[in-house]
């Protein structure tokens, strides 16, 4: 009686841990700079990796030899994939990493609204006039930096496989355009290609 | 003896767990139709709620009614989140489950998961250009064309009869300032209605153009069709009954008649189509599917006579046609593209045999475009 009473207790406790353990939710941190894809779709990975290919010959200054700290204005990456693709992380990324180079000076293109606000509302007599901000006084960008996200997709075609296969393509260009003249002084691209294959048949 | 009443108990049960598993899950999509053509759209939105209830194999169209549904309570944000939800699903589920086609291969295909058919699955898409086409998000509408176009490369024979779609992808070229591509989405549009050329006039300076994507009426269902071959042998197949095509709407701006440009689809056209372009996959699996129940008959019969009549009797029963299908779709989609003096509008829509509809307060922007979406 007594061994088949501990029998039971090691089959419950076993079970019990297994079923815990299985349950049980897991998180790890994971490294930024670690390429990870589960599928040959955009992800962050990609994000840094595009976004460092293009910025790095600008800070570099070989590429772009233009007169000191330029005044930069950026416009959103246009999206014209075939994917949900946030493009202002990259916009973001890519000011945030030339601001940081501490060559060139920006403009907030997103904040122009809210500045309108703020002067008018300083100039409708509630601010003390020693300290309101003189409107007509914001400095001008030298030129717009924009660019777009691209991609080609191609499925392997229909036949008989036990896997299937994508390939895609992702380009990101960058084009600064001289304010002054409308011309563009500087073109860069930056390209991915990935192949990625998935089983038909699963459980 | 024991081993028979083995038998009948464990058919028994596999049958009342079959017509459990396969009836309660449609119930809140059956109640959210229901309300959605009472015109209580709050009652069917409720009903779905988040689509936790629905079981597994109807979660696709439970995001697809959702997202319909959504669009017409005019929630485009949302109606947008639901058809993302089952965008993404449908390329999760490419992926062929071997549990749940050896499932399909003894009972019926209701145990499997719903994938949708082709023509839904582009419909999706332009349900989710048009909820970005009415936020003003080009850049989204261009992503959910691009994936359409991505469809209609993968199915052109099922999907070549969708006029409605292909105008669309070619507009959300447009917004992009993307000429030579809706040029292309023209001259294919063109080709699918036999016509020399179609391309709609630039508006004229100090216009805006009003676009209307007007639906109509009920898309088909799906009925099952039932053939008996002897000795018990059931062949139950989907295809596709009733519905309305799309009927002429007449259009009145601050009293005067306008006759602009109109492109319509018969959802139940490319519906039939898409699911004929499927028929080969589903009665090769009704051949595998009698011939396994025919077997599984016989293995019964060794037995005893009794237990065979009573298995066939049960996998006779069991042979159901999967006539799942996206059922709140109208009818009808047509767009209609007017070209407006810049300010502010009234305009009356009316359908031949229906009520007509008032859209007031128009703001048409110089040289820009407004959106409305509107369901008789």
């Amino acid at each position: 009686m007594r061994k088949y009473f501990i029998r039971l207790t090691g089959i419950i406790t076993c079970s019990a841990a297994l079923i815990m353990t299985g349950c049980m939710a897991t998180t790890r941190n994971l490294n930024p700079e670690e390429e990870t894809h589960y599928d040959a779709t955009y992800d962050f990975s990609d994000k840094s990796k595009i976004v460092d290919a293009l910025v790095t010959p600008l800070i570099s200054g070989s590429a772009f030899p233009v007169q000191d700290k330029p005044i930069l204005i950026v416009y959103p990456v246009v999206n014209e994939t075939s994917e949900h693709i946030s493009t202002a992380g990259i916009t973001d990324e890519i000011r945030m990493k030339l601001f940081k180079s501490g060559k060139f000076r920006f403009i907030s293109e997103d904040q122009r609204t809210n500045i309108q606000t703020e002067t008018d509302y300083q100039n409708q007599g509630y601010v003390d006039p020693a300290q309101r901000v003189e409107q007509g006084r914001q400095t001008g960008a030298d030129y717009i930096l924009s660019g777009t996200l691209r991609s080609i997709n191609k499925e392997q075609p229909k036949q008989v496989r036990v896997f299937k296969k994508e390939r895609v393509y992702y380009s990101l260009d960058l084009t600064i355009t001289d304010l002054k003249t409308g011309e563009i002084v500087y073109v860069d691209e930056a390209e991915i290609a990935r192949e990625a294959s998935q089983p038909i048949i699963g459980w | 003896m024991a081993r028979l009443n083995n038998v009948y108990l464990n058919l028994s049960l596999a049958v009342i767990a079959i017509l459990l598993l396969t009836g309660c899950s449609t119930l809140s999509l059956q109640k959210a139709r229901t309300e959605f053509y009472s015109g209580n759209l709050n009652e069917a939105d409720y009903a779905l709620e988040e689509c936790k209830g629905v079981s597994e194999r109807d979660v696709l169209l439970c995001h697809m009614e959702k997202g319909l549904i959504l669009h017409y309570m005019e929630v485009y944000d949302e109606s947008a989140e639901a058809l993302l939800n089952a965008s993404q699903l449908i390329k999760i589920q490419e992926q062929i489950s071997v549990t749940e086609q050896s499932s399909a291969m003894v009972i019926n295909d209701n145990v499997t998961t719903y994938k949708g058919e082709y023509s839904e699955r582009l419909w999706v898409h332009t349900y989710l250009m048009m909820d970005y086409l009415l936020q003003y998000i080009y850049e989204d509408a261009l992503v959910e064309a691009k994936q359409a176009l991505e469809l209609y490369d993968k199915y052109p024979e099922s999907l070549e009869g969708d006029h409605f779609t292909r105008a669309l992808i070619a507009l959300c070229y447009e917004n992009m300032n993307m000429p030579d591509d809706a040029r292309i989405e023209y001259e294919k549009l063109a080709e699918e209605m036999g016509v020399e050329e179609f391309r709609p006039d630039p508006v004229a300076p100090g216009e805006g153009e009003l676009i209307l994507f007007i639906a109509q009426g009920r898309a088909p269902t799906k009925v099952s069709s039932d053939v008996v071959l002897p000795p018990t042998i059931r062949i139950s197949v989907p295809v596709y009954a009733g519905g309305s095509p799309p009927v002429p709407v007449s259009l009145l701006s601050d009293g005067y008649s306008l006759f602009p440009v109109k492109i319509s689809t018969d959802l139940g056209q490319v519906a039939r189509r898409s699911l004929d372009d499927r028929s080969a996959q589903y009665l090769s699996r009704q051949a595998l599917r009698a011939g396994a129940k025919e077997a599984i008959a016989r293995e019964v019969g060794e037995d005893t006579v009794i237990g065979e009549v009573f298995a066939r009797a049960i996998l006779f029963l069991l042979e159901e046609a999967d006539t799942r299908s996206w059922e709140t779709l109208p009818g009808g989609l047509t767009l209609i593209r007017i070209p407006l003096e810049a300010g502010i509008h009234d305009l009356e829509i009316s359908s031949a045999g229906s009520e007509t509809i008032q859209l007031n307060g128009i703001d048409i922007p110089e040289g820009g475009r407004a959106y409305r979406s509107i369901r008789f």
